[in-house]
């Protein structure tokens, strides 16, 4: 687990299905909330070492150009990155 | 942009009971000709309106033309609430016993300041509108129902025809207010809801004990029903078309569009406290702030609602704030607590901040209706803010 405050975004592995991934802050404007977006291991180990190197992907996921990757389909109102 | 809408529309306001005064004449005059001098007053008014949007064409291209149609707009909401007041107004004279003790409609109607003792002295009247609501009643007095029923009807469906007729739905929409708070709060005190707080004061006479609480908290859910529709026509569907079409980051400062008086009513509504909610997991990774240092928020009393109305339920508090399904399962929803929001700079968002997202609309008000505004939140101390779990 890694939480970059500086980049806004996290490192995890799921508990139950041991999927990596990585998480960013979002708000609807009635709330706050993440959303996941699974990485390899490798991925996970390379970003956990060096967060910077995230940033591509984190700027991906920002933008909704990595939406095939979210491990929660969005809700009626979904967030933008915070 | 600086015309000052706020300052236009009480011109036009003013105007607007010039013209009425014009017709003192009339009040001594029943029926049609009493329904003929208000009817040129809404023609007059209506002129006015088509001018106004002209001149703002004229002087100052698309952009006059759509900050006019605005004013214009809102012009015509609070004129089709102001009609349709009178439209009741009709129905409860011909209800009353001994009308001429309410003086005349168009007064009633137009000059509701001039009258709020009146409305003390149709508190009977007004009882008979609440026995439409009441089952007891029309169990006992079915007949005597049906024929209020009908009397308002007629005396209020008219003035929508006429608004749908000629494709004003600003007008329309300000009737729609008051004829559907009506519904609720009955006529005179709809009446009185419109003239505020001095209103309010009279109605609580009017009540006694409990019930004049609940009547006067009757009466400012249909304040804040008139303002939702007076705010949801402050910007016109153009400008805001305009502004969303301004890049994130460029967009102007809501002062440029908004009139003063909306943005005051508009951040009134947090006088008593601002919300926001968060995940307990997002909370403690980022802290209440997005990364501009900014937080959308909402107003207590709306939060709160939104809480009563999920009743704990976690899936419902998902649908209720659209987030994905299963987000709340094994992550608390959060409530963030700021008592005194105005300590953190509050305002009506501009959509310049990093939360707007493309559902963002300018004015304060998000796609569900609910009012929103931004703080500060970054700068917040500790002691600025709760945190309380909601389930």
């Amino acid at each position: 687990m890694l939480v970059s405050r500086e980049f806004r975004f996290s490192l995890g592995e799921e508990e139950e299905s041991g999927r990596y991934y990585v998480s960013i802050p979002v708000s609807n404007g009635l709330a706050d909330y993440e959303e996941y977006y699974e990485i390899d291991r490798t991925a996970f180990e390379r970003y956990r070492v060096d967060p910077a190197a995230a940033l591509p992907f984190v700027d991906r996921c920002r933008n909704r150009e990595a939406d095939e990757l979210l491990i929660v389909p969005p809700g009626s109102n979904r967030g933008t990155a915070l | 942009m600086g015309i000052d809408i706020g300052g236009t529309l009480n011109s036009a306001r003013n105007w607007v009971g010039e013209r009425l005064d014009d017709v003192e004449g009339a009040k001594d005059w029943v029926g049609g000709k009493i329904d003929g001098a208000v009817h040129s007053a809404e023609d007059g008014i209506d002129g006015f309106r088509q001018d106004l949007v002209q001149f703002g064409e004229e002087h100052g291209g698309i952009v006059g033309k759509t900050l006019a149609q605005g004013v214009s707009n809102t012009i015509g909401a609070s004129e089709g609430a102001t009609l349709a007041v009178y439209d009741m107004g009709k129905g409860v004279v011909q209800l009353a016993d001994g009308a001429g003790k309410l003086a005349n409609p168009l007064e009633w109607a137009t000059h509701g300041d001039r009258n709020l003792q009146r409305v003390e002295n149709v508190g009977r009247v007004a009882q008979t509108l609440d026995n439409l609501t009441s089952p007891v009643a029309w169990a006992t007095n079915p007949g005597g129902n049906v024929e209020t029923a009908k009397a308002l009807w007629n005396g209020v469906t008219a003035g929508y025809q006429d608004a749908a007729k000629d494709g004003d739905w600003s007008k329309f929409s300000g009737r729609l207010v008051v004829d559907v708070g009506s519904l609720f709060i009955g006529a005179g005190e709809a009446n009185a809801a419109i003239k505020g707080t001095e209103g309010a004061s009279v109605l609580g006479r009017l009540g006694e004990g409990g019930e004049a609480v609940n009547t006067l908290d009757k009466v400012v859910d249909g304040t804040r029903a008139l303002e939702t529709v007076r705010a949801a026509d402050a910007i016109s569907p153009a400008l805001k078309g305009e502004i969303l079409a301004i890049p994130k980051g460029a967009r102007p400062n809501p002062a440029e569009y908004l009139s003063p008086s909306y943005i005051s009513d508009h951040l009134a509504q947090f006088d008593a406290g601002a919300t926001k909610f968060t995940t307990q997991a997002t909370l403690d990774k980022y802290g209440i702030a997005q990364r501009d240092g900014t937080a959308f928020v909402m107003p207590k009393g709306e939060a709160d609602a939104l809480l009563a109305s999920a009743h704990g339920d976690p899936a419902l508090l998902e649908k209720a704030l659209g987030l994905p399904a299963g987000t709340l399962e094994n992550n608390p929803l959060v409530r963030v607590d700021i008592p005194n929001p105005r300590d953190a700079n509050l305002r009506v968002p501009s959509g310049n901040e990093a939360g707007a997202n493309d559902q963002w609309l300018p004015g304060g008000k998000l796609p569900t209706g609910n009012s929103e505004a931004v703080v500060d939140a970054g700068s917040l101390p500790e002691s600025g803010y709760s945190t309380t779990p909601v389930h």
